[in-house]
């Protein structure tokens, strides 16, 4: 009874610490709205004012009708070079795309003679050149059919494809951006806060002050997860609900309670991981170093931004003992697909445990340093 | 000690800017402000320090010692108010420049200008390097300021590992390797024991007589301006500025400050300087004698009390014994061991050796009902400074497990008590620092402990908050019957205790109360009895040289030496400093590990870990038609690399499920809120038949589409025994659709029950 006393008194002690803290609250406030949304909203189409260049040896109607398909926003517009300046543009990083229309192009199309158009990319530019590659092969290809036929349309296939998207009928990355960024910041925030709530005390000397009074060190650990979880908690349930809901107007499928109880129960594996690199650190600038080098992984390897099935075996049975891994899954089904608890409590079980291990290792570690750092 | 009246400045022919007065001012301040935002740490001082003196900035924390110096070494942006020291206005960069190489600033903090990594040598070449001197001047200087200080058979140990007294030599050592005209000290020796500071002082009073009895032309002697918080130590300087919250409260010689005030110490005469309204309340610390005999109740009683960490032996066999109600100091020089004796004491640290009891009880560091019958206050302040003052009161209280009705009685008491309720709802951090220290104080008190430990509670503090705080402890001590243990390094706090212990290096030289330990060692004030202590326990030994005799090497040498120009920017500068931060980094493996580790780590997290491909997905396939086109297409598609034959699990349990409603969105078992499928692809018109599809097409048959299948099974594959068939990963991502996986394939997977899955 005094135990859970004395983590309570302690925890609105952290509260207040908080509450004092314009850096740390601006922090907070920032992440949870701004970072939001501009994750949502600025997030750019992969295929936006791509600079295309066209060497035009044909200089016939067709030609120029391929060159009027490039059009912003998608591509800047077409720059008419000569052949010679090919070579030039792309290793300045000048254009990505390059199209040569050969001459008598529009002649031996007509003629049925399958002329070729050569189609420069320069794949050293990510996204672009990957997705934009396949973009303006179409783009020539519908022109060209369209030229033949003499009219726009498609030919009908033999086997129509009815295209059902579920979840995200528009496949609007807005949507998928905003909840994303959410799950990271519950991840980032948790860890930096409680991280910082320790090395503060350590820095003031008030640690030391604490350990001469009748509290144990579990105490003290567990007041800075409760009371830090407590404050990610909230600020990521406001979030959802005033600036995904509210301001972004992104539907979410699932119960916003079980999310968060999907969160507690991750806030408690990084809460317990916060206050473990706390302990590792000497000073706040070290442990922002370990934050970027734990952050990182954690976040860009649980499957938020790139499917998990993509990764390599090794590191998603690595992953697997990460807890980001479990909530991102969790969440995504909760939020997504509106899973309930019979299709969630794989990953559940895995945060409980995962945070249960966490918090062991944390306390003994906590225990083991606390003496040192007064 | 004292420094000798200084012969008259020899700078009269000078050709520099220098000296056009006699005794002329080095510096000169006319109406300066500074101030941190809201807070004024100078307001209007005008005020000339005279050449080639000793000159003394007195006055407790915070009220704007610092800052001065800061400005008159150009560390500082002028806000207000016109510098000029060396002949020049520093607010010209110009000046600041040319002159600049001529101050040296040793900033405050024990070792705070010193890399701790680095050893004695090699800090010394850093800062010679950074004046450009050749390597053969280098180790000339080197070698005659460390011969002068003692330092000789150091030069390889790390600056980090030295003694407080150590580190304030070569702090000394770097401030004068480059042969400054004007030496500024901002409190270089808070925290040092008494003899290495008189040694200290002695050092700098020899380097300046002997400058100013060279025939020097170019040079006055030395200026040396010294704030320190230490009012005896003032005594020996040639001329004094006091200082209160940002003002000059009077200037002159020791002796007319003295005389202006008509007190006998510098201390009185402090006190006696500052406004009237500061004063009021200030009385005199009187001390009731302890009650003698009868009450032998033990408190403290400590039995060869060791700490070591590593090879590092802190504390060293301590042991004494305090009565209850006694007040007990422990004095010696910063790191001697007070601190983690005390820390022993309160539990925080468990002793490597021996044992301590507290009110007969065996401390252990487990045993929470123990911490309750002590108070404790550590070094410098360290409450919450983001709780106000009574919520620290209260929550302290809390934690202490003060009955909730009570708690207010209590803090009310604490607040009346320790003269806070006018603070009572401020934040801490916005009070003076006396004021914080009674806060402290009333926070180790709020749950009525019967032992205070209190570590140097009184650094810092004016002498007017000092002296109320000793009052509040001997109230304590003698009303309360609380016994106080305490630690100082202030000698007219030590003489105020009941008994006390002088430590060094980890052992307690010897205990007894201050008027008997004054009278044992015959010595005029307990000062010298501490020094002379600490020269029977040879800590004369890390001397090596009397400082006097070997100062003339040093200034021989300095003068020979060709003076820095400043230069905007100089390759010889960059290259020291790329050197010392080479050092640092190799003498610091945990940064080293994570810069270098770090990014390898990122590098494969970011190569190995993230794929922008379309790979492996999970898909189903809902085959309502069973015929060879439809399962050709479902047997194409998991010999796209876009999909995993791992789940094929989940196809057959859906091929071979039974029908799901055409129009239904997903087929509601496998509805994909788990994500086992990210893609179905249901084929339509059912026509009854029953060939199932294989269970174990091969991984990547589309892909490859020669050779068997058996090569190419996922998890003959994963076993390794078949490795050479096809390679993990093709080449090149061949299109699927327009090469569908061969015919043989399917035949002989359909037809062959010797499939590997």
């Amino acid at each position: 009874m005094a135990h859970l006393a004395n983590i309570y008194r302690l925890g609105i002690k952290e509260l207040w610490s908080l509450a004092r803290d314009p850096m740390m609250l601006v922090l907070i406030a920032y992440t949870f709205t701004v970072s939001i949304y501009v994750a949502a909203t600025a997030m750019p189409e992969t295929l936006h004012k791509a600079p295309i260049a066209i060497v035009d040896e044909d200089g016939s109607p067709l030609s120029m009708r391929i060159a009027s398909a490039f059009y912003p926003p998608r591509f800047d517009p077409p720059a008419m070079i000569g052949l010679s300046e090919i070579d030039a543009g792309m290793d300045a990083g000048t254009y990505t795309f390059v199209l040569d229309i050969p001459p008598d192009f529009q002649r031996d199309v007509l003629a049925g003679r399958s002329p070729a158009i050569q189609h420069n990319v320069d794949a050293t530019r990510m996204s672009q050149a990957f997705t934009g590659s396949r973009f303006v092969q179409q783009m020539v290809l519908g022109e060209v059919g369209e030229f033949v036929q003499r009219y726009r349309g498609s030919a009908p296939l033999p086997v129509e494809l009815a295209l059902r998207t579920r979840f995200n009928p528009n496949l609007e990355q807005s949507w998928f951006g905003a909840l994303m960024e959410i799950i990271n910041n519950v991840t980032l925030l948790s860890i930096i806060l409680t991280g910082a709530a320790l090395i503060r005390e350590r820095e003031h000397g008030t640690i030391e002050h604490l350990l001469a009074m009748p509290v144990t060190p579990a105490e003290i650990m567990l007041a800075k997860i409760w009371s830090m979880g407590l404050v990610v908690l909230l600020a990521a349930g406001v979030a959802l609900v005033l600036v995904v809901q509210g301001v972004l107007r992104i539907p979410i499928e699932g119960s916003l309670a079980l999310f968060l109880v999907a969160a507690t129960l991750h806030l408690f594996a990084t809460t317990s991981l916060g206050i473990f690199m706390a302990t590792l650190a000497r000073s706040m600038p070290q442990f922002g170093m370990l934050a970027v080098l734990i952050l990182l992984p954690l976040q860009l390897l649980s499957g938020n931004s790139t499917p998990r099935e993509s990764m390599p075996e090794l590191v998603q049975t690595l992953m697997l003992g990460a807890p980001t891994t479990h909530f991102v899954t969790a969440a995504q089904a909760i939020l997504y697909r509106g899973a309930g608890l019979d299709v969630v409590w794989p990953p559940f079980l895995a945060l409980a445990a995962i945070g249960a291990v966490f918090f062991g290792i944390a306390l003994t570690r906590f225990r083991r340093t606390i003496s040192a750092m007064a | 000690m004292a420094p000798p009246p200084l012969v008259d400045s020899r700078g009269r022919d000078a050709p520099g800017p220098v000296a056009h007065l006699v005794p002329g001012p080095v510096a000169s301040l006319v109406g300066v402000g500074l101030r941190y935002g809201k807070v004024v740490a100078l307001d209007n001082i005008s005020l000339d320090l005279p050449a080639g003196r000793m000159v003394g900035l007195l006055g407790p924390d915070g009220v704007g010692k610092s800052s001065l110096l800061a400005l008159l070494a150009g560390a500082r942006a002028i806000q207000q108010g016109q510098v000029s020291a060396l002949g020049g206005d520093m607010a010209s960069a110009r000046h600041r420049g040319r002159v600049c190489p001529r101050i040296s600033y040793m900033p405050q903090g024990l070792g705070k200008n010193l890399y701790p990594t680095l050893s004695i040598e090699e800090n010394l070449q850093f800062f010679g390097r950074l004046f450009g001197h050749s390597a053969a001047e280098r180790r000339r200087r080197i070698d005659a300021l460390t011969a002068s200080t003692g330092l000789t058979p150091f030069l390889s140990r790390p600056a980090g590992k030295l003694s407080g007294g150590m580190k304030q030599k070569l702090g000394l050592c770097c401030a004068l390797i480059h042969d400054p005209d004007l030496l500024i000290l901002d409190e270089p020796t808070t925290g040092v024991d008494p003899l290495a500071r008189s040694q200290f002082w002695d050092l700098i009073t020899g380097i300046r007589s002997f400058d100013a009895a060279q025939d020097r032309p170019e040079r006055t002697g030395m200026s040396v301006i010294v704030a320190t918080a230490y009012m005896d130590e003032a005594q020996g300087f040639d001329w004094l500025v006091a200082m209160d919250a940002g003002r000059v409260l009077a200037t002159g010689t020791p002796a007319e400050l003295l005389a202006r005030t008509g007190s006998d110490s510098l201390d009185a005469a402090f006190i006696a300087l500052l406004p009237e309204d500061r004063r009021r309340g200030h009385r005199a610390v009187t001390i009731p004698p302890i009650a003698s005999g009868g009450d032998t109740d033990i408190a403290i009683e400590a039995n060869d009390l060791t700490m070591r960490f590593g090879d590092f032996v802190a504390v060293d066999h301590v042991s004494f014994s305090i009565r209850r109600g006694e007040i007990f100091g422990f004095i010696g020089s910063n790191g001697c061991g007070k601190s983690t004796t005390m820390k022993m004491l309160t539990g925080l640290l468990p002793a490597s050796e021996g044992n301590a009891a507290l009110f007969g009880q065996a401390v252990d560091p487990r045993d929470i009902a123990t911490r309750r019958r002590v108070g404790y206050m550590s070094q410098a302040f360290s409450l919450y400074s983001e709780l106000t003052v009574r919520q620290n009161l209260v929550l302290h209280a809390r934690l202490f497990q003060v009955p909730e009705t009570e708690i207010p009685a209590r803090v009310d008491e604490m607040v009346e008590r320790f003269g806070l309720a006018e603070s009572v709802d401020a934040l801490p951090d916005r009070l003076p620092l006396g004021i914080r220290q009674r806060l402290s104080l009333a926070v180790a008190m709020v749950h009525r402990p019967e032992l205070l430990i209190l570590d140097e509670p009184t650094s810092g503090v004016d002498p007017i908050a000092r002296d109320s705080l000793w009052q509040l402890m001997i109230d304590l001590a003698r009303r309360d019957q609380v016994t106080i243990f305490i630690s100082t390094h202030f000698m007219n706090e030590a003489g105020r205790c009941d008994r006390i212990s002088l430590m060094h290096a980890g052992r307690v030289l010897v205990t007894d109360t201050p008027a008997e330990l004054v009278r044992q060692r015959g010595a005029a004030t307990l000062e010298a009895a501490f020094i002379g202590y600490l020269e029977d326990a040879g800590a004369r030994g890390e001397v090596a040289a009397p400082p006097v005799t070997a100062a003339p090497s040093v200034s021989t040498i300095q003068a020979t030496a060709p003076r820095a120009r400043r230069i905007p920017f100089s390759l010889g500068r960059a290259w020291s400093y790329a050197l010392r931060e080479t050092l640092e980094l190799r003498r610091d493996p945990m940064r080293a590990t994570m810069a270098l580790l770090g990014t390898a780590l990122l590098m494969f997290v970011f190569g190995y870990g993230i794929s922008l491909d379309v790979e492996d997905l999970s898909y189903a396939v809902l085959d309502r038609d069973r015929t060879g086109l439809s399962q050709n297409y479902a047997l194409s598609l998991s010999g796209s690399r876009t999909s995993s034959s791992a789940r094929r699990s989940s196809m057959t349990g859906i091929s071979t499920g039974a029908c799901a409603p055409v129009s239904s969105r997903w087929p509601s078992r496998s509805r994909p809120a788990s994500r086992a499928t990210s893609l179905a692809v249901t084929a339509f018109r059912s026509v009854p038949g029953s060939m199932a599809p294989c269970r174990c097409a091969p991984r990547r048959c589309g892909a490859m589409c020669r050779g068997c299948i058996r090569d190419g099974c996922w998890s003959r594959q994963k076993s390794g025994s078949a490795k050479t068939a096809q390679p993990a990963r093709p080449p090149s991502r061949p299109a699927f659709a327009t090469t569908p996986t061969c015919a043989a394939c399917r035949r002989w997977c359909r037809r062959s029950s010797l499939c590997c899955c």
